[in-house]
């Protein structure tokens, strides 16, 4: 009966709303996980004493009251020189690789690089004192039975995929509701399309989706060799993950280095060396009021407007 | 020997059905699980396929769902690898062919979101510039040729027109033609990368191993056909063994009433042929009472007589003859009740006057060695239910097998006292030779007389026990060998209280 139906809709609808003709989609309702464990996963999140150093948390490099990453060009970690700009953390359960090389396939990949390479933890030492914690041991019980290190992942990967930020403008519009982006916004929204950003920057969280080339027109200013560096395939060169776009008005400064501090740089050099053009000042600054448009809420509250 | 069987056929038969069950049910279940993963894997790589197309032609234009599809292809392959299977190798090949469709697909998103910016941009100049030179509508029809299809001829054309464009360009003519060199440079190898990932036989793989796992999977269900029919076949054989034992107990049940209703109604007839046993025995007491009576009767007579001779009024005697008739009458009345077969109801009546009586009858029929004593040490109101004459036999009965427990010179007391709020105690003792430990579980019992020489019936104890249960009492017993034996027994509630005052 129900394949009946969906035949005859199939039929008697034309097929544009189908497929959507946007290259941008809503962001999905927030995955349900556990309170429970997303609970524990917060104060874990916030927790400096999974570092080796017992100062630096994650919450450190993904400040969540500000854009979910660090704000500064590269994070300062003990370890040294670090060469990639702090990918935010918001959203990124939507991409489908992790890190500027793409080079990590899941969230419990990531979280256990970070804490065991840039956190240096003490697997050891972390257990004990969480064991001997006042508050961890009556968390742990119910929902992971004894504290070890599949645990403190599992919940710290939970409640990343609780930090999701719907109900940006661009999602109210894509929904339907014109009026939530201004005239200017739609105009930048339109241009973005017809420029081409949206070839990369495109589907629900625009971008992390896919691989490119950075310096497509052009060789881009950079020492980086991109995946290469994990392939050392000689067409992996400068080849980067796409970054999401969401809440990007909030996540300054720009790109795999963190060299580029504003928005309007930003997109004036993908528009060079990505899309082989020149914007004029009046196209980027519409860009720039409709990459505004993608920052969503947490909590009840616009990204970067936390107290 | 007998309860070895059973448990044998049972366990035999556990094992064999839990044996069943792990062999087929478990392995239908596993290959029902393959058959729907490759199933989902077949869809998911139409759904892949179908999506690249509409990318290619520009229908869709995000890579969320490509990504989607090869991501469930994946989880798909993993639970086709953790079932068990003989198709692991064939598994093996198409995670082999997933991986190459999956490296082929980012080369494919990296190089068409490249040719479709190149050419969404090329369409906005093309427009914009098509009437600053003839070159450019001919530039943008050449384009539309080699995106429908980049085959070598279109390519000439296209760059051959790109050799002509004007010289001296300004900004938007450079860009369109870095564009065009673009799409000129990458269109063929996205069509490469496309047909790479449409020719993958993934999907024809996975419908060759399915209509392959399709034969083991009904060899498996006709299995578990089997498996099930043999289930069927026990729950038959479990339901006719039920049947049958069903049938046995209706029958024992049956036999058994019967049983029961013939020996209810023998103890009846024993217990009214018993009266008439004791009746006899009063026979001896109730002559002598009656010889008495006669004799009375007689010396009055005689009295009466000469008081006559003499003139004198034989009022006095004749009013002792009638009196003492009078008392014979009443001796008959009580015989007359007492051999009256049971049946009526309870009524009250005062269980001391009833003892009383009945060993009044008693005693004179009893060796003269042996003393019988009463102790009453219930108040005077006291009543209780009970219909006198079984009361009687009951302590016909007890002080009679005292007596024989006795050899020579004895005591039999009888006693009657209150016991807790409700209920009465009689006891009979005596100091007989009592009753041997392994002979006092079963006195009660019909016919365990220990009665030498099968003097008794051995129906006195259990019709005892019968009229003491009718009354809703109990009975019991206690002995000691040489020293004696007592029984006991409890009748419930007397109507008024029985206990007497304590003594201030």
């Amino acid at each position: 009966m129900t394949r009946i139906v969906v035949f005859l809709l199939w039929i008697v609808l034309p097929p544009g709303p189908l497929f959507s003709a946007e290259p941008l989609l809503p962001l999905p309702p927030p995955p349900a996980v556990s309170r429970d464990k997303a609970a524990l996963g917060e104060r874990l999140f916030h927790d400096p004493r999974l570092s080796g150093s017992g100062r630096l948390s994650c919450a450190s490099c993904h400040r969540l009251e500000s854009g979910g990453d660090d704000g500064l060009p590269l994070p300062s970690v003990p370890t040294g020189p670090y060469p990639h700009n702090t990918p935010t953390v918001f959203n990124a359960v939507f991409n489908f690789r992790l890190h500027w090389y793409g080079d990590l396939h899941s969230l419990q990949k990531q979280a256990l690089v970070a804490l065991q390479r840039d956190m240096q933890v003490d697997w050891m030492r972390v257990l004990k004192r969480l064991r001997a914690d006042r508050l961890y041991p009556r968390l742990f019980k119910p929902l992971y039975g004894i504290i070890d290190a599949d645990g403190i992942i599992d919940a710290l990967v939970t409640f990343e995929r609780t930090l999701v930020t719907p109900n940006a403008p661009i999602d109210r519009f894509l929904r339907g509701e014109t009026a939530a982006l201004t005239p200017r916004q739609r105009q930048g929204y339109r241009l973005f399309k017809q420029y081409g950003c949206s070839a990369c920057h495109q589907g629900a969280n625009i971008g992390g989706n896919l691989y490119q080339k950075l310096g497509i027109f052009g060789e881009y200013d950079t020492r980086d060799p991109g995946r290469f560096a994990i392939t050392g395939k000689s067409e992996d060169l400068r080849i980067f993950r796409v970054p999401s776009l969401r809440n990007v008005a909030v996540t300054a400064p720009y790109f795999h280095d963190g060299r580029v501090e504003t928005l309007e740089k930003a997109v004036a050099l993908m528009a060079e060396y990505q899309l082989g053009t020149r914007m004029s000042k009046e196209d980027i600054a519409l860009i720039v009021e409709f990459l505004h448009s993608l920052t969503g809420h947490y909590r009840g509250r616009a990204l970067g407007d936390m107290p | 020997m007998t309860s070895f069987r059973p448990t044998f056929l049972l366990l035999s038969m556990l094992i064999l059905l839990t044996a069943m069950y792990r062999y087929t049910a478990l392995e239908v279940r596993h290959a029902v699980r393959f058959a729907s993963a490759l199933t989902a894997l077949r869809l998911h790589d139409a759904e892949l396929n179908r999506d690249l197309l509409l990318l290619r032609g520009g229908d869709l234009l995000h890579y969320d769902s490509i990504n989607h599809a090869i991501g469930q292809i994946r989880s798909d392959l993993s639970t086709l690898t953790a079932l068990p299977g003989e198709l692991a190798p064939q598994v093996e090949t198409l995670k082999r062919m997933a991986r190459y469709k999956a490296a082929q697909l980012e080369r494919f998103k990296s190089t068409h979101a490249l040719v479709r910016n190149s050419f969404a941009y090329f369409l906005h100049l093309q427009e914009a510039l098509t009437d600053e030179a003839p070159v450019f509508p001919a530039l943008g029809a050449a384009m539309l040729q080699f995106m429908r299809r980049p085959d070598p001829r279109h390519q000439r054309s296209l760059s051959d027109l790109l050799d002509t464009l004007p010289a001296g360009k300004n900004g938007r003519g450079t860009h369109l033609e870095a564009h065009t060199r673009l799409i000129l440079q990458r269109l063929p190898e996205l069509e490469e990368i496309l047909a790479n990932l449409l020719t993958t036989p993934l999907g024809i793989t996975a419908t060759r191993i399915a209509s392959v796992h399709e034969s083991h999977l009904d060899t498996l269900q006709k299995r578990a056909d089997r498996f099930r029919l043999a289930l069927y076949l026990t729950a038959i054989l479990l339901l006719a063994y039920l049947f049958h034992a069903l049938r046995r107990l209706q029958r024992a049940h049956r036999r058994l009433g019967e049983e029961m209703r013939q020996r209810l109604d023998t103890e009846r007839q024993l217990l009214q042929a018993r009266k008439m046993e004791a009746m006899g025995t009063f026979a001896s007491g109730i002559a002598h009472d009656f010889n008495n009576l006669l004799g009375s009767i007689r010396g009055y007579g005689v009295l009466a007589r000469e008081q006559l001779e003499n003139g004198q009024s034989p009022y006095h005697a004749l009013s002792r003859i009638e009196a003492i008739v009078g008392r014979g009458h009443e001796l008959i009345q009580r015989l007359l009740q007492f051999a009256r077969p049971g049946g009526d109801d309870l009524t009250p009546l005062a269980p001391a006057a009833v003892i009383e009586e009945a060993l009044g009858f008693l005693t004179p029929t009893l060796p003269e060695a042996i003393q019988v004593s009463f102790l009453n040490r219930l108040n005077d109101r006291c009543r209780i239910a009970a219909r006198a004459g079984e009361l009687q036999q009951v302590i016909v009965n007890l002080v009679r097998n005292a007596a024989e427990a006795i050899e020579g010179e004895g005591k039999i007391t009888v006693t009657l006292e209150p016991a807790g709020s409700d209920t009465i105690l009689i006891r009979v003792h005596d100091s007989g030779r009592g009753i041997p430990p392994s002979r006092i579980e079963r006195i009660f019992e019909p016919f365990a007389s220990g009665k030498p020489g099968g003097l008794g019936t051995g129906l006195g104890l259990a019709i005892v026990q019968r009229i003491v249960r009718d009354h809703g009492g109990r009975i019991g017993v206690e002995s000691e060998p040489d020293r004696g034996t007592e029984f006991i027994i409890e009748l419930p509630k007397g109507l008024k209280s029985c206990r007497r005052p304590k003594k201030p």
